[in-house]
């Protein structure tokens, strides 16, 4: 295969490509959508971290106040109240999270009982009333707090990040899908625009029907890359610059990285070569309808199943795994031996794709007059 | 170095479409592949690039089988232009010099000279698909001829183009074969291109019918036809057994029977009518065809059409 050729068709196609407005309507779109994504979080009043506040009313001969304000996750905001309507107003208006009324029992009031704040302010008065009751039978509260330290239950979360982690892979798996999508219609309908309107066939006088084949793949496949490069840019600069990104994001981009490239590799080599089965530019999109369906199988299986047994099989597959693997790494689903030999069975897909693809391309590429069947070329 | 095509046989689905074609291109000499349309001109060509495969036969150039390398040194323009149509008309030709192999600089240089020389300097930033089909036909040649290629193939170079056009791509013609190169060029359309060549290739329904110098074709056959500039009914020289052929705006054409005197025929026309204007010629290319063949040319062309 001539480097040179193949070289200054990859060289047309970009610089075509870069004319075009649509193309830059894309890179825009996925770079604007992955600068909200690092920026929206930035932006958005934070829930949790400002605190909570609490009024309370009544008489605090329990020391309820000095133990609220001493705390120190979640810090609390403590106001003192004159009585229970003005406590019930404050709530109403959302001047004050909670509300306690000291007396016999004490009474915590809030607007959402579940609220995590109403347990900590319940839990702290509970602990208060305790050791009043304790003292007064003549027992240290200090002594039992330090008898049960060690037996109390404590909370421990099993993947606190599990959310965030599915949720940077559900988000590079859209991206990878919607454009391996759309590269590949593009390589099928590039290349049966080529064969319409016969320009394949003062190229083929010309260069070797390789060279056209790989040209338009790398060519369109470096349109690709650019969109990628503006969608991960935002999330680089973020994290150099030190700001938190949703957990997982970094290893499924770099895995994502390797898996796209491998898998659009082997998507449009396929594309091009079954756009040379058509002769008329219409019939482009029939043709890549098999492609599409494995991308959206890949694709919905990884949102759906991704790091179930279906996706751990999935991902060794070649045409799924490209879909499949971003999301197990994103979720931490597979192992590094899954990764290895799926990365190589990609990419020896990929070397195989173009040895028959090259095939198949130069034989239909200058069968002109119907749309071919696969099984006439091979 | 001669272009040498020998017994090429080719089928489309069990139907011979050329069936043991030779071709010969001399260098300084313009030829011409001729036929009805169907005829497997367009086929032969595409199988002298490459871009076909024959079932049979070979392409020679200098005296062995083609390579690819000599293949690049020709250059082809295919029956269906092919071009990126949404490419601008300047980038283009460079691209496709690069491709030969031509540095940018020198693609640029040629790029400029071709589109000057083929009147299009003023649209070479234009996109391919805003100008007029004759204009993109030239775009076509042009690309064809960027890399000054040893051997020109042109199929249907003529189709579409006005008279000035004509006369201009005649002109491109007659210079590359004076400066020594190779050139062949397919048409259907006997009568236009009849002035131009020297050799010719007649072929019909995949089968060379004739083949010569349209000099020595014109003289080995006996035909004369006498051609008058006034309207000839037929019973006013049926006697001598004369065959009036068409009738036109020019006058009317008639074939004369071998032995015939041209000048007894011409006093029969004026006792009818007056005459200002005569001749005495071989026959035209077309006429050839038909007395190769039995059947004319323009209705071999509605045959296929239909
Ligand atoms: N790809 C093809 N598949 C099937 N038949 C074909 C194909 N290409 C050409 N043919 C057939 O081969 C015959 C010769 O076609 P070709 O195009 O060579 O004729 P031509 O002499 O160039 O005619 P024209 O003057 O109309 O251009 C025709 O009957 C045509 O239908
Ligand atoms: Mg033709």
């Amino acid at each position: 295969m001539s480097v040179r050729t193949t070289r200054l068709v990859v060289e047309r196609e970009v610089r075509e490509a870069a004319r075009r407005k649509g193309i830059w309507a894309l890179v825009a779109f996925t770079f604007l959508g992955s600068m909200a994504l690092v920026l929206l979080p930035e932006l958005l009043p934070d829930g949790g971290d400002d605190g909570a506040s609490v009024m309370i009313v009544g008489d605090d001969e329990l020391g309820v106040t000095a133990a609220l304000e001493a705390m120190t996750d979640p810090e609390l905001e403590v106001s003192v109240g004159d009585d229970r309507g003005e406590l019930e107003t404050a709530i109403a208006d959302d001047q004050v999270d909670v509300g306690v009324v000291l007396g016999d029992p004490p009474i915590v009031v809030a607007e959402d009982v579940d609220a995590s704040i109403v347990g900590v302010v319940s839990d702290v008065i509970a602990d208060r009333v305790v050791a009043a009751r304790l003292t007064e039978v003549g027992i240290d509260p200090a002594e039992v707090r330090a008898a049960f330290a060690d037996a109390l239950p404590t909370v421990e979360p099993i993947d606190a990040e599990r959310g965030a982690k599915r949720a940077a892979g559900f988000l590079v798996s859209m991206v990878l899908y919607l454009l391996t999508v759309i590269l590949t219609s593009q390589v099928a309908s590039g290349v049966a625009v080529e064969k319409s309107n016969r320009v394949s066939e003062v190229l083929l006088a010309i260069v070797p029907p390789r060279s056209l084949l790989f040209g338009k793949v790398i060519g369109v496949g470096c349109i690709g890359l650019v969109t990628l490069i503006a969608a991960a840019t935002p999330v680089v600069v973020k994290y150099v610059a030190g700001g938190d990104l949703p957990s997982g994001l970094g290893p499924t981009l770099l895995a994502s990285s390797i898996w796209f490239v491998g898998g659009l590799a082997l998507f449009l080599t396929l594309a091009g070569s079954l756009g040379a089965l058509v002769s008329r530019q219409e019939e482009a999109g029939s043709v890549v309808v098999p492609l599409t369906m494995i991308l959206v199988v890949g694709y919905l299986t990884a949102l759906s199943a991704g790091d179930s047994v279906v996706g751990a099989i999935m991902a060794y597959f070649p045409l799924t795994s490209p879909m499949v693997v971003p999301y197990r790494v994103a979720v931490g689903a597979g192992s590094t031996f899954e990764y290895v030999v799926s990365a190589i069975l990609l990419f020896g897909a990929v070397v195989l794709a173009a040895r028959v693809g090259a095939v198949v391309f130069r034989r239909a590429i200058v069968r002109t007059g119907r749309r071919l069947k696969l099984r006439e070329v091979l | 170095m001669t272009l040498s095509v020998r017994g090429i046989t080719q089928s489309f689905e069990h139907r011979t479409v050329l069936d043991g074609v030779d071709l010969e291109v001399q260098p300084g000499t313009i030829t011409g592949l001729l036929g009805p349309n169907g005829a497997g001109k367009t086929t032969l060509m595409r199988i002298v690039f490459g871009v076909l495969d024959p079932l049979g036969g070979e392409v020679r150039w200098n005296g062995r089988p083609v390579t690819d390398a000599d293949r690049r040194r020709w250059g082809y323009m295919p029956q269906e232009r092919g071009l990126y149509r949404e490419m601008r008309v300047h980038d283009h030709l460079v691209w496709i010099a690069r491709l030969y192999g031509i540095d940018r600089r020198e693609a640029g240089d040629r790029a400029d000279d071709l589109l000057g020389r083929l009147g299009l300097a003023d649209r070479a930033r234009d996109a391919i698909c805003d100008l007029s089909g004759g204009m993109s036909q030239r775009v076509q040649l042009a690309v064809a001829m960027v890399h000054t290629p040893e051997l020109l193939v042109l199929d249907e170079p003529f189709a579409g183009l006005d008279p000035t056009a004509v006369e201009f791509l005649s002109d491109v013609i007659r210079d590359h074969v004076a400066r020594g190169g190779h050139l062949v060029f397919s048409s259907h359309q006997l009568d236009l291109v009849e002035h131009l060549c020297e050799s010719i290739v007649l072929i019909d329904r995949g089968r060379v019918v004739l083949r010569g110098t349209l000099r020595e074709l014109r003289a080995a056959s006996t035909d004369r036809f006498l051609r008058v500039d006034a309207d000839v009914a037929d019973d006013w020289v049926a006697g001598a057994g004369v065959t009036r052929l068409d009738r036109s705006a020019r006058g009317t054409r008639l074939l004369l029977p071998p032995g015939a005197d041209a000048a007894t025929v011409l006093d029969d026309v004026r006792r009818h009518t007056s005459v200002s204007d005569f001749g005495v010629e071989a026959p035209t290319l077309s006429e050839l065809f038909l007395a190769a063949t039995g059947r004319d040319v323009a209705e071999t062309d509605a045959e296929t059409a239909t």
